[in-house]
Order: C-alpha cells, then structure tokens, then sequence
C-alpha cells in the first residue's frame, strides 16, 4: 500500500513540476523578449 | 419579386465577418486577442482541475484489484490523449502554414510543439508508474508505448529542426513537413491496441460503448481532461505572444505596444 501512494505521488509531483516548469520558462521567455524591444527603443531614441 | 439569392446586405454582413476573421490570421492583430483567451483559459481550468482532483481522490473510491496506484490514470489518459490531440492540431496548422504561406499558422505550430511533448512525457512516464506495480514492469516494447515513444521523438525532432535554422520562416516550413510526415504516427497510436496484441489495454472510454469504468472515475477523468486542454490553450497562446514578440519586437506595431506600456 506504501509502495501505491509513493508511486501515485511521484506521478502527480512529476505532473506540477513539468506544468509549473512550463510556466515559469514561458514568463521568463517573454521578460527576456519584452527587454530586447525595450531596449531597441531605448537605443532609437 | 427579388431575388433571395441577390441578397447584397446579407452577402456583404457575411463577407465582412470573413474579413474580419481574416484580420487575426496577422500577427499583429491576434496578440491581444490570445492573451485575453489565454487568461480565460487559464482561469476556468482552475476549477476543473480541483473538481477532477476531488472526484479522483475523494469520491472515486478504491479499486478493488490496483489498489490507490489507479488513480495515476486521472492524469496518464488526459495526458495521452492530449499527446495526440496537440499533435493533430499542431500538424494542421503546419498544413495551413505551408498552404496558404500564412506567418501566424508556423508560430502556433511552433507554440504548440514544446506543451504536447511534455504531455507526450507525461503519458509515457505516468504509464511507466501505473505498470511498474501493476504489470510488474517499468516498460515493455509494446506497440502502443512504442509508438507513443516515437510521437515524443517527433515532437522533439519538430523543436530540435526548427531551432536548428537561423530564418524563421524557413524553420516553420521545414518543422511543418516533419509534422505532416510524422501525423501518419497518430493513427498507428490510436489503433495500436486493436491491431496488435498489446499488454496496453484497450480504450475504457470508446465513443459507440459505455465506459467500462465507474461513472465517478469517467468524471473525474473528463474533468481533468478539460483542465489539462485548457491548460494546454492557455500556454500554447502564451508561447505564442512570445514568439510573436521575438519575431516581430522591431516593427511598428509592437513598438506602439511597449510605447503605451510604458
């Protein structure tokens, strides 16, 4: 029964770390966007 | 007596619609459009993760052979399913992209790519998890986890390719090909457990059968379905005002927006 609820528990922690993984890189990605424009204006002006 | 088939008002309130369907296959004018679906999407997709999470944890009761380790499947099928369905969408918006020449069609092919392999991840390694105690086996080179396997490879081929070349229109056309090429997978995944003789069992949830399963459990599960497609939406268009940005932060238009953020 251990072995059952050890088992159910990786899955679904897998499933939040991959979910909230996914989360956090696409924010990162779209700072890391919004910067390089911000400074292209920046440098135009 | 007028024609019904002359009706120029009704024609042109049609044409019109048309157009202005037309005008978010720009970029430029389905930013804003996908963030407030994103969020949208986002939000509803709270309430059903926590229904599916209460109907598979709380009201489903116990199985009477697998023991609690059955309750994997509430988030293993979803994720299986999803596998395919993103796949499928994924390959049609490459279709469109290669057909018509459309720049918004390869970005969602792209923004799609990176969420269905880690569903496609997830289904293989929540299957690995359920058939360790259950079939007393982490993995079995069966036909329906091998070509689930080969569906993670084609994702992965699709980012890696797509990466791969500097010119993002050309990534787009050559990543959608290998999408195209790669949808023959889809039925062979489906199918799979019908064709050959499997250890993966078949389909507990079939359109022209009842379920074979407790209506709780099939609640539970569709909940989390639903959770996980939104889900899926809502980050897919996520990954895309970010990929939009990327692409198109030097003109005019994205420029206003930073402008007007400001």
């Amino acid at each position: 029964m251990n072995d059952h609820l050890l088992f159910l528990s990786a899955a679904y922690a897998l499933t939040v770390v991959c979910m909230a993984w996914e989360v956090v890189a696409l924010r990162l990605r779209r700072r890391k966007a919004l910067r390089q424009i911000r400074d292209t204006l920046e440098e135009s002006s | 007596m007028p024609d019904p088939f002359m009706n120029t008002t009704a024609d042109s309130s049609i044409l019109r619609r048309r157009i202005n369907l037309f005008r978010y296959a720009a970029p430029s004018a389905f930013y804003a459009p996908a963030g407030i679906i994103a969020r949208w999407c986002a939000l509803i997709a709270i309430p059903f993760a926590l229904l599916g999470l209460y109907l598979g944890f709380i009201v489903a009761p116990t199985d009477a052979t697998q023991g609690e380790v059955y309750r994997i499947l509430f988030i293993h099928v979803p994720a299986a399913w999803l596998s395919m369905l993103i796949y499928l969408v994924m390959a049609a918006w490459a279709a469109l992209g290669l057909g018509l020449n459309t720049r918004l069609s390869g970005m969602m092919a792209a923004a799609l790519a990176p969420t269905g392999a880690m569903f496609t991840l997830l289904a293989l390694v929540t299957g690995s998890i359920w058939g360790k105690p259950t079939w007393g086996t982490w993995w079995v080179w069966d036909a329906r986890l091998t070509s689930e396997l080969i569906l993670l490879f084609l994702y992965l081929g699709f980012i890696g390719l797509h990466n791969a070349i500097e010119d993002p229109r050309r990534a787009d056309r050559a990543a959608g090909l290998l999408a195209i090429v790669g949808s023959v997978n889809l039925p062979v995944i489906y199918f799979s457990v019908r064709w050959w003789n499997t250890l993966h069992q078949g389909s507990s949830i079939r359109m022209d059968q009842a379920p074979s399963m407790a209506m709780t459990m099939v609640a539970a599960m569709l909940a989390l379905l639903v959770a996980c497609w939104l889900y899926a939406i809502a980050v897919s268009l996520l990954r895309l005002r970010c990929i939009i940005i990327e692409r198109e932060g030097r003109s005019e238009w994205a420029q206003q927006v930073m402008r007007v953020a400001a």
